[in-house]
């Protein structure tokens, strides 16, 4: 069998969503109650068997390491299977073009060298969903290409899932070829300038959220209030990973009232919660309104309040009384730890 | 290596019989309770929690699902170098083997394990109780008292005490007479089966009660008594707060209710030490647009679309659509069909429920529904 590692960048910003969600990054961002955004690549290519795995880190990666730790939770930092915390170059901070700057693949060199791989798969951290790779792995073989792009087909579209998987020694070629040029991507590279490349196309026909601004990230959550979406993002065949805290079970007030909501576990709801995701030990107090809102881990809505379109980042706590209401397109948002 | 001042060892291999249904293929301790947990969680989590990191887990009857619950120890921290979590069965030896006849007789059988820690303290606890201790400090006073054991005391009504092994105390605080199961108490300090005994006392008391003929090996009848005959220093812990030993199926109904009751959910799952467990990784629960939930403990991995009050919903739970289930428990992995109606009930893990299901006992006791029930599927 063919050996296959996998390069998650989470290395990239997304100026509309690192500007308000500031010092955690990208890769880190809560999504779908008790996860992150890395943990949908992590777990796909665990799915997948794929044994080692590098992250190109962001420079904003506290709050990365806090949540991958060794990697245990993805069956990872063991003898057999290993995941790397690479380093990123500055460049990131900026880049929003492409997802691959060729100058972190350069600096981290010796990771793609290091195993004797056959394949890379690359992946990015704001595309959401839930593949195993090897009909992909599978399919690249066969056809005998130096790469393959992974695409859904919305509306007729092709959008590409910043997912791809590239022979070793093509990927090592170009690092060595295009040195003078790192400051460009990856795939960029190979658009332009590798013109006689064999390049093949995937398609994947299942469940895509795309997180790149606060509408998306309201409405991607809240699509997995529908059955078939958080089936599908949330297939036990194929399970997603996390970071496990072991909270208690939530306690449902006789006062609560709730519906069509996706709820995660330690959270006291007192007051009434509709089509809305709330995360970890969330606390929603008597005559509280929580409707159409994302609350991340350990929010506190006090008695009274009223939020609508609203996204909560953690910690935060609202006060007696308070009414806050966004739009669905432009979504009300706190940052972490804020009182309103 | 040194030895360590103090490692527990936990006795799980009890049957439970009185549990009937909920024990058929698992042991007591490896029952479901409070939603994520099993009951064995109390005690390991303690244990973790008062910074004791080597525990053995006597096991006997029906282990399976125990040992794969408990495996390295990892979700409890309790997989480290010098220590850990260690599953401890009957074996066999040169001269035969046999099964453990009695607590002590488990612990008599574990002399050799034991002695590769060398500890110079050894606490004795069961895996079917329901409490949060922290067992440093009850390990603190017996060392203060230079006892030679202390036994964890909780006060209960004098009605009970003919339940429990009860002690009486000098003024010392001395125990000077222990009564197991008496038919006339004189005192309501009734034993915890939380023991912390100086090894090298256990150890001899345990090689002698091995050649004592008739004895049944057990701790409240045997040891505990020949210890007292011995003029050894006995010393009560006394413990205040949530403790329940789950013996029958009222009592185990009982205790699930209570955690759903805010206090002393409160004071179990959201204030002081964590208890921890080992449970599977599921999405959060979804309560869906015809689903409602009052009074209510859920798990994650349910999705309810149900109507759901005073129940709890223990992990990845699945309520049809146009069911109401009231006052029920209902243990992992229960999938209840459409328009179901299960009042009072115990659903056991696993148990599919059949569409259209009535359950409710008329005299209102409580109804166990397990796979060969009329309702399952």
């Amino acid at each position: 069998m063919k050996k296959t590692i996998g390069l998650i960048s989470a290395n990239y910003v997304i100026e509309e969503i690192n500007s308000n969600i500031q010092e955690r990054g990208l890769a880190a961002l809560p999504f779908g109650s008790r996860y992150r955004l890395i943990d949908f690549p992590l777990s796909n290519l665990k799915n997948s068997g794929v044994g080692c795995v590098g992250i190109i880190m962001p420079f904003n990666n506290r709050a990365l390491i806090d949540h991958i730790g060794a990697g245990k939770a993805w069956g990872f930092g063991r003898k057999t299977n290993s995941l790397f915390m690479l380093p990123g170059s500055v460049y990131g901070r900026k880049n929003n073009a492409d997802k691959f700057l060729l100058r972190d693949i350069i600096l981290n060199f010796r990771f793609i060298d290091y195993d004797n791989a056959d394949y890379v798969i690359l992946c990015g951290v704001n595309k959401i969903f839930n593949m195993n790779f090897q009909p992909m792995i599978k399919q690249h073989e066969q056809s005998g290409n130096d790469l393959t792009v992974a695409y859904t087909v919305k509306d007729g579209k092709d959008i590409p899932l910043d997912c791809a998987i590239i022979n070793q020694s093509f990927l090592i070629d170009i690092a060595s070829w295009y040195g003078n040029l790192d400051f460009l991507g990856l795939m960029k590279i190979i658009e332009d300038y590798l013109d006689d490349a064999d390049i093949g196309r995937y398609e994947f026909d299942s469940e895509v959220i795309i997180i790149e601004n606060m509408h998306d990230y309201l409405k991607g959550n809240l699509s997995l209030l529908e059955n078939d979406v958080r089936e599908n993002i949330f297939n036990p065949d194929n399970q997603i990973y996390t970071n496990v805290q072991d909270r208690a079970p939530t306690f449902y007030a006789p006062s609560s009232k709730v519906h069509n909501s996706l709820i995660a576990a330690g959270c006291m709801i007192e007051g009434e919660v509709e089509n809305s995701v709330i995360f970890r030990s969330s606390h929603i107090h008597k005559g509280a309104k929580v409707k159409n809102s994302v609350l991340m881990q350990d929010c506190n809505v006090s008695e009274g309040a009223y939020l609508n379109n609203f996204i909560c980042d953690k910690r935060v706590h609202v006060m007696k009384n308070v009414r806050v209401e966004g739009t669905m397109e432009t979504p009300y948002y706190v940052q972490k730890g804020q009182i309103i | 290596m040194s030895g360590k001042k103090c490692i527990a060892m936990l006795l799980a291999g009890g049957q439970g019989s009185r549990l009937g249904a909920l024990t058929k293929n698992i042991a007591k301790p490896a029952v479901s309770f409070a939603g994520k947990y099993r009951i064995i969680d109390f005690s390991l989590s303690n244990c973790v929690n008062s910074a004791i990191d080597t525990v053995g887990v006597l096991t006997q009857y029906k282990p399976l699902v125990l040992n794969h619950y408990i495996g390295t120890g990892e979700a409890w921290d309790l997989d480290s170098a010098h220590g850990g979590a260690h599953i401890l069965p009957p074996y066999a030896t040169e001269t035969g083997g046999s099964w453990y006849l009695g607590t002590a007789n488990a612990i008599y059988n574990n002399i050799d394990f034991v002695d590769i820690y060398d500890p110079e303290h050894v606490l004795i606890l069961s895996g079917d109780h329901l409490y949060k201790m922290n067992y440093a400090d009850m390990l603190e006073e017996h060392i203060e008292h230079d006892a030679d054991l202390t036994i964890s005391v909780y006060n209960v009504s004098l009605k009970e005490a003919s339940r429990f092994g009860i002690m009486s105390v000098n003024e010392e605080g001395r125990i000077y007479k222990f009564s197991e199961k008496p038919k006339k108490p004189d005192s309501t300090l009734a034993s915890m089966g939380i023991y912390i005994f100086k090894w090298s006392i256990l150890r001899e008391a345990l090689l002698k009660d091995h050649e004592t003929e008739g004895s049944d090996h057990d701790f409240g009848k045997n040891i505990i008594p020949a210890l007292l005959k011995e003029k050894k220093r006995l010393f009560p812990y006394y413990f205040e707060g949530y403790w329940k030993d789950i013996g029958t199926i009222e009592s185990y109904y009982e205790a699930q209710m209570e955690m759903i009751t805010k206090d002393i959910g409160r004071l179990m799952f959201r204030e002081g030490s964590q208890i921890y467990s080992n449970s599977n990784l599921y999405p959060a629960h979804y309560i869906g647009k015809k689903g409602k939930v009052k009074t209510s403990l859920v798990c994650n991995g349910c999705v309810v679309d149900g109507t759901v009050t005073q129940s709890s919903l223990a992990l990845s739970v699945i309520i049809g659509e146009g069911s109401v289930i009231k006052d029920s428990v209902l243990l992992p992995g229960v999938q209840i069909g459409k328009n179901c109606k299960i009042t009072k009930a115990i659903v056991n893990e696993g148990v599919s429920v059949k569409d259209g299901s009535v359950i409710k006992d008329p005299d209102g006791g409580i109804v166990v529904v397990s796979a060969d029930s009329e309702w399952a599927r």
